[in-house]
């Protein structure tokens, strides 16, 4: 088997945090603005809610089957080929949502900061880092995001605080948004956000007993809903409905207008920084899974090669994505209204096929 | 050739090898008590342990080996060295009854005359029987000879019946006025103790020579600390000898369950190690993965802790140093408390303590001698220092050239104006800068104390000053480059200042690519490979990431009263440090006192 | 490992080092723009005029040897502009950066002047909508409505104090937070409320005072009572040597200005707003008309706007909780305690109350929120559907709006009582 180490919840829960957060400085909330309007700081609730529901499935799972990894449990309860395919399919979402976020990093990134830096020299140097921390390993990965949790929190808190200056509750009206079930349907949908709690299953025997999977992965779902919640509520406070949808970065735009007297201005470096962090840790979180979920699947003992190839992969298919042009954000937004399919429906079918077949480490002994 | 095969080896594959590396987990086993209960119960333990220990080193890295042929097999097993060896150099090393072959063969080992060092005195024990003593001048004490050994022996008066009195064991325990002396019967374990200063005496017709304690080689005296110096607390610091260092130690420490155990390292120079450890409170797995490092060693030449420390360290590639050095006997004595193993070699004034972690680094001796709230300013400080001797030179180069609307408008106008008449880019202007400090650094150091002082003050000084009035780099620069070197030296420890120092350069050049994005994928993967270093078995930033139960003692440096445990992460036998009101005066229900 | 791992960094770090750099630009290389002007053009559009520093130092002359000097790092020197006319925006910036020798940055522009007659014409969402987009130009940039040409007015904007511009220009335009004379309106700030369904910009004004209002010679005034806001911009009686003044505010109709408002109208509007934040006021002396008791007030708290629909037409109660300290009584009457006290506080509340009404009356005549009512109003609605499709805008001018200014004296000042002056002529 690899050897992934061990951690405890808070580095796990720290590092799911990270990973599912980093969307929001992205262009997902001026996306989601677009759908609901100003209502996504509540409606992301409803995401978190159904999202929870989807993990309950996920730790019901691995519950049944002790310290074993997502693959090996596919296997055992849909059988050699459809366990293939289902694990082959979450590991490829998996793929996808980190060259996802990687060119949705990098279409913000030359937005905003990098407006000359070609495309190919900023998603080249991030993953080279993702490649580097791969392979040091997931407890790197984890002690990496535990240690600049700490740091970020502190500045994006700071961020949210000093922004104040700009919030005005009446943006919060009218109080429904562009219609309840809008709020609903898309509140269901987007619980996609939270897809990346699957990564848990991936991680799983790392974690030193099934009681604190499922603690870390409520705990890590609570935060980041609370945290994602805040983010968009603060946004919705400073920026009207109709301005909010057009932003691409509309936390980064926030920070911008964030002016207090002659000295206290221009304080984007700190933004800046949470935002590289967390998107670090989030694509480097999702890519080592695939790697090492694919490890799992086709039972290699050595990730680093896997990890090299499937780096060029990232990066070739990162760059495609930005090469087709201006609509690449928009189409990653249409394709994440159905993310939530692949974390929380496979293993749901695996739940219960797994139920009906009695299948479960008990059946082993 | 050498160049085809690097590149071949980038592109094929190689299983990786098993390597063990030494991690320190809780065992099931481990039994976690106070010392007086474990002392008995742990010793079955730790020969478990040992097995265990053992068990898994033992084990080959698993790889293909193709099979041998039947006479290769019996060459190999002709020539293997040590059993052949084994029987022979018993029988040769005894120290014969005969002293005209014992001398000659101590002259043969310490090559007289041709080595002038080395001294043979014959003389005739109370008249009558025949015994040389054999010294080496300058190691041993010359008066302690005369005064000590020789005047008792030769002094007729100490014999009555000669012939059977000058036996070596009558002399060891009725003339010889010395305190350490031992007998010993074979020559390789003489030779050694002649050659760090004792003095051996032959005797005609005995098996064995008597060693007796006159070292007295020059050595210097207890000294103040150089770079840890402090303003409240102790001013002793180790000296070269090991001896000392060892007393210097247990002076502070006054324990009875206080271990040291001396290894050999460097098999040419014989110089040794001192380990020490608080037995009922150190983790006997700290101990003997030490102890296994050390012994594994051939090595021919190690002078002191500087030397031995890279040879034990887990990560030699990385650029953190894992194992703390401190020239201070009180820091030492603390780190025992905590439960964690000391490293002490002839040769330098330092100790090194293991395993350590990164916030060990940052902590000084002072902090626990003055207030919290004072002690944790400092840190706090030293915090800020490290941060600024890492970054500032790479933030200013990001935000001059890549982020200006970060910069308020009066500043970079300013920068502009200052920047006008300067030739290079800032990049150029920031490494002239940064090279010239390290430069003189490096020469303030090197040069003779009195001009050295000068040199640094007065060198960084008209340096800054007249590149300014030159036009070859702006005011601002000056001030960059003034900030990060204080910032380095806010640093306590010297080997994790070098390596900031180093560091800076790295996100000196990330910045000038990406600036702001290339310093935080620095940061990413400098961090990434701190967070996998381990120093023996423990993760490089312990107590935050992982987390372990401590006392709040990391960044913040809690009252005394509140530091009840030993950290956690080095799986100290006694986890507590105090009892439960460590203040018995204070009333129990004053806030902020434990339970 | 490693004797793989070396080869791959050092490549890795090579093709870094060698491709990296692409947005960088040394400090030297840019010329920061600190004042942006816009007119009309003649030859083309628009007329686009850039103030920056030229950094040259006049006292000094180059490097001083007297490296500590603070105050020499921060001059400015002397400040240039340029104009160009130019069919937009980006084609007047790579026209100027022909001719200039340094690259023109907007990163730290500090103010965007915008002439009266372009913005009457109805052409500042033109203009806006690209400067919102472009990266360099940050939404929290203030803007300002001049009257005459923005030229002139870019002409005129030199530091008088000091040398450095940037913060001139910083601390005059915030000044509005202690007379209320004038508000703050940064880009960003009207770009959303040009986009709202709900509500109108507001931009305050700038002018140049040619000083022709000032007379030296003439019949004194005597003892009529004028309020001091009264003025428009440009028009104050005032001599000396800076010719700007901000003061009061242009209203919009989405992007075409409409009126300008002076100074009292100004206040009226902050404290409808909640942007009110400081100001001296001059009230009658309720006993002695020619004399005034002058009032520093600041608001109580933020103005408590209630609403309700009936058959679809807003009624709008708003509260106006302001608080005050007695500057000075130049009658001598004891204000300061009842009953003259509330009296004081009576008439105070009257005047404002009055003052509030007047402008709400003109700009319902105008059919013109800037009040910041839709935002209140939105409250009232479940979806952001039904409240667009009541267009709010549209029902404005219907609504029935119903004041009220809470004013409390909470400080006497420096004295609790104030003697009468006994020599006095009692006219």
């Amino acid at each position: 088997m690899i050897e992934e180490g061990k951690f405890g919840v808070q580095e796990t829960v720290w590092l799911m945090v990270s990973t599912i957060v980093t969307k929001v400085f992205y262009t997902s909330p001026a996306q989601v603005a677009s759908l609901v309007g100003n209502v996504s700081w509540y409606m992301t609730l409803i995401s978190t809610a159904t999202a929870i529901l989807g993990f309950t499935f996920i730790y019901l799972l691995l519950k049944r089957f002790p310290g074993w990894d997502i693959a090996t449990i596919m296997k055992d309860t849909l059988g050699g080929f459809f366990g293939f395919v289902f694990s082959i399919a979450l590991a490829l979402y998996l793929l996808f949502l980190a060259t996802n976020t990687l060119s949705e990093f990098t279409e913000v990134a030359k937005a905003y900061v990098f407006l000359l830096t070609p495309s190919s020299f900023i998603i080249g140097i991030f993953v080279v880092g993702i490649l580097v921390m791969c392979i040091l390993g997931l407890e790197t990965q984890a002690r990496f995001a535990k240690l600049a949790a700490y740091t970020m929190l502190t500045g994006f808190v700071l961020v949210l605080i000093l922004g104040t200056e700009n919030y005005d509750i009446n943006r919060l009206f009218p109080i429904l948004g562009y219609g309840a079930d809008k709020i609903l349907i898309t509140g269901l949908a987007r619980s996609s956000v939270y897809g990346e709690i699957v990564i848990l299953a991936v991680i799983a025997p790392s974690l030193q007993g099934t009681y604190f999977v499922k603690k870390a992965g409520y705990i890590s779902l609570i935060l980041s809903g609370l945290l994602i919640s805040l983010s968009v509520l603060a946004y919705s406070l400073s920026f009207p409905y109709y301005v909010a949808q057009e932003i691409v970065a509309p936390m980064y735009e926030m920070a911008e207008l964030i002016d207090y007297g002659r000295f206290v201005q221009r304080v984007e470096p700190i933004f800046l920084f949470i935002w590289f962090f967390s998107s670090f840790i989030s694509i480097t979180a999702l890519f080592y899974c695939f790697v090492s979920l694919y490890c799992k699947i086709f039972r290699i003992q050595d990730i680093r090669p896997i990890a090299l190839g499937s780096a060029l992969i990232l990066f070739v298919s990162a760059l495609f994505n930005m090469d087709l042009g201006v609509g690449a954000v928009q189409r990653i937004q249409n394709i994440r209204q159905y993310g939530w399919i692949p974390p929380f429906i496979l293993p749901l079918i695996a739940l219960i096929v797994g139920m009906l077949r009695k299948r479960g480490v008990r059946s082993h002994e | 050739m050498g160049l085809f095969n690097t590149i071949k080896k980038l592109f094929i594959y190689r299983e990786p090898l098993q390597g063990d590396q030494f991690e320190l987990l809780e065992d099931a086993s481990e039994k976690i008590g106070s010392p007086s209960q474990t002392q008995q119960t742990n010793t079955d333990e730790i020969i478990n342990q040992n097995a265990i220990l053992k068990g898994a080193t033992d084990k080959q890295p698993k790889g293909k080996k193709s099979p041998l042929r039947v006479e290769e097999w019996n060459m190999e097993r002709q020539q293997d060295p040590a059993a052949l060896k084994a029987d022979t150099t018993a029988q040769v090393d005894r120290i014969s009854k005969d002293l005209q072959q014992n001398r000659l063969r101590i002259e043969q080992e310490l090559n007289i005359p041709t080595n002038r060092d080395a001294k043979v005195r014959n003389l005739r024990i109370g008249k009558s029987a025949k015994a040389f003593i054999v010294y080496i001048e300058g190691m041993a004490d010359r008066s302690t000879i005369n005064d000590f050994i020789l005047r008792p022996l030769m002094m007729g008066d100490n014999f009555k019946t000669p012939q059977e009195e000058c036996s070596a064991d009558y002399i060891l325990e009725n003339i010889l006025t010395i305190d350490g002396v031992t007998k010993a019967s074979d020559y390789t374990h003489t030779i050694s103790q002649i050659l760090e200063g004792k003095t051996a005496l032959f005797i005609d017709g005995s098996e064995f020579c008597l060693l007796v304690e006159s070292r007295g080689f020059e050595k210097r005296n207890v000294d103040q600390p150089v770079t840890e110096s402090v303003i409240s607390g102790p001013h002793e610091s180790f000296i070269e000898d090991l001896r000392t260092n060892l007393t210097l130690v247990r002076k502070i420490v006054k324990n009875k369950n206080l271990i040291t155990e001396i290894l050999p390292v460097g098999k040419t120079n014989n110089s040794k190690c001192g380990i020490m450890y608080i037995d009922g409170i150190a983790n006997k797995k700290i101990v003997d993965e030490v102890k296994r490092r050390i012994q594994s060693l051939d090595i021919d030449f190690v002078l002191g802790d500087g030397m031995l420390s890279q040879l034990i360290e887990d990560h030699p590639m990385a650029l953190f140093p894992q194992i703390l050095r401190t020239e201070r006997p009180d820091r030492t004595a603390s780190f025992l408390m905590e439960g964690k193993v000391i490293i002490i070699s002839d040769g330098t004034p330092h100790a090194s303590i293991v395993p350590v972690t990164f916030f060990h680094m940052m902590h000084a001796s002072e902090d626990s001698f003055i207030r919290w709230q004072f002690g944790t300013f400092l840190r706090l400080v030293r915090y800020m220092g490290m941060g600024l001797a890492m970054l500032l030179p790479a933030l200013y180069i990001a935000l001059t050239l890549f982020h200006h609307e970060m910069i308020p408008t009066e500043l970079i106008l300013a920068i502009e104006e200052s920047r006008e008449n300067v030739p290079f880019p800032v990049i150029v202007e920031i490494l002239l800068m940064e090279l010239s400090f390290e430069l003189i650094r490096e020469a303030g150091i090197r040069v003779p104390d009195v001009i050295g002082q000068t040199l640094g003050i007065i060198g960084a000084l008209i340096l800054g000053q007249s590149a300014v009035a030159a036009n070859l780099v702006s005011p601002i620069l000056v001030i960059i480059v003034s900030i990060t070197g204080l910032g380095s030296f806010a640093i306590p420890n010297y080997d994790l200042a070098i390596a900031i120092r180093i560091i800076r350069f790295v996100f000196i050049a990330l910045a000038a690519v990406l600036g702001f994005y290339g310093i935080a994928i620095g940061i990413f993967i400098i961090g990434g490979f701190a967070c996998s270093m381990k120093s023996f078995g423990i993760p490089y930033f312990t107590p935050v990431a992982p987390r372990a139960r401590v006392n709040p003692d990391i960044v913040i440096r809690g009252p005394l009263w509140k530091q009840t445990l030993r950290p956690d992460s080095t799986n100290p036998l006694d986890k507590t440090r105090t009892g439960k009101p460590v203040r018995g005066w204070v009333n129990r229900r004053q806030r902020g006192d434990q339970k | 490992m490693n004797s793989r791992l070396i080869p791959i960094l050092m490549t890795v770090i090579l093709a870094v080092l060698l491709a990296g750099c692409y947005d960088a630009s040394e400090v030297d290389d840019i010329t920061h723009v600190l004042a942006m002007g816009i007119d009309r053009g003649v030859s083309d559009k628009w007329r686009l005029t850039v103030q920056f520093s030229t950094i040259q130092d006049s006292p000094g002359g180059g490097e001083g040897g007297d490296g500590g000097g603070g105050g020499s790092g921060q001059s400015q020197g002397d400040y240039t502009h340029m104009t160009v006319d130019a069919p937009s925006f980006f084609a007047g910036l790579d026209m100027l950066n022909s001719s200039i020798p340094r690259e023109l940055s907007f990163t730290h522009l500090g103010l965007i002047a915008i002439s009266e007659d372009l913005a009457r014409e109805g052409l500042m969402a033109d203009f806006i909508a690209p400067l919102i987009r472009y990266k360099q130009i940050r939404g929290s940039t203030p803007l300002m409505v001049i009257k005459g040409s923005a030229l002139d007015f870019i002409r005129e904007n030199k530091p008088y104090i000091g040398t450095v511009l940037s913060k001139a220009m910083q601390i005059s335009t915030r000044a509005s937070m202690n007379i209320g004379f004038f508000g703050h309106t940064t880009l960003g700030d009207f770009y959303s409320d040009l986009k709202s369904t709900y509500r109108q910009p507001v931009v305050p004004i700038g002018a140049l005072n040619d000083f022709k209002t000032f007379r030296e010679d003439g019949p004194k005034w005597g003892d009529k009572y004028k309020d001091e806001g009264e003025y428009l911009a440009g028009q104050l009686p005032r001599y000396g040597v800076r010719k700007i003044e901000y003061w009061g505010t242009a209203l919009f109709s989405g992007e075409k200005m409409l009126t300008e408002l002076n100074g009292t109208e100004t206040r009226a509007l902050l404290m409808l707003r909640g942007e009110f934040k400081r100001g001296f006021f001059t009230v009658q002396d309720p006993k002695k008309p020619e004399l005034i008791i002058p009032l520093d007030i600041r608001p109580k708290g933020k103005p408590k706007v209630r609403m309700s629909f009936k058959d679809g037409i807003p009624n709008i109660d708003i509260t106006v909780p302001l608080k005050g300290t007695i500057l000075a009584i130049q009658s001598g009457l004891h204000y300061e305690q009842d009953p003259l006290l509330s009296l004081l506080e009576k008439t105070f509340e009257k005047e404002t109350k009055s003052e509030i009404d007047q402008l709400i009356n003109k700009c319902k005549g105008l059919n013109l929120d800037v009040f910041k009512f839709g935002d209140v109003g939105a409250r009232y609605f479940a979806t952001i559907q039904e409240w667009e499709k009541y267009n709010w805008n549209s029902k404005f001018k219907d609504a029935k709006i119903n004041t009220q200014v809470e004013f409390v004296i909470q400080r006497t000042g420096t004295r609790t009582k104030t003697s009468p002056i006994p020599n006095r002529q009692e006219e």
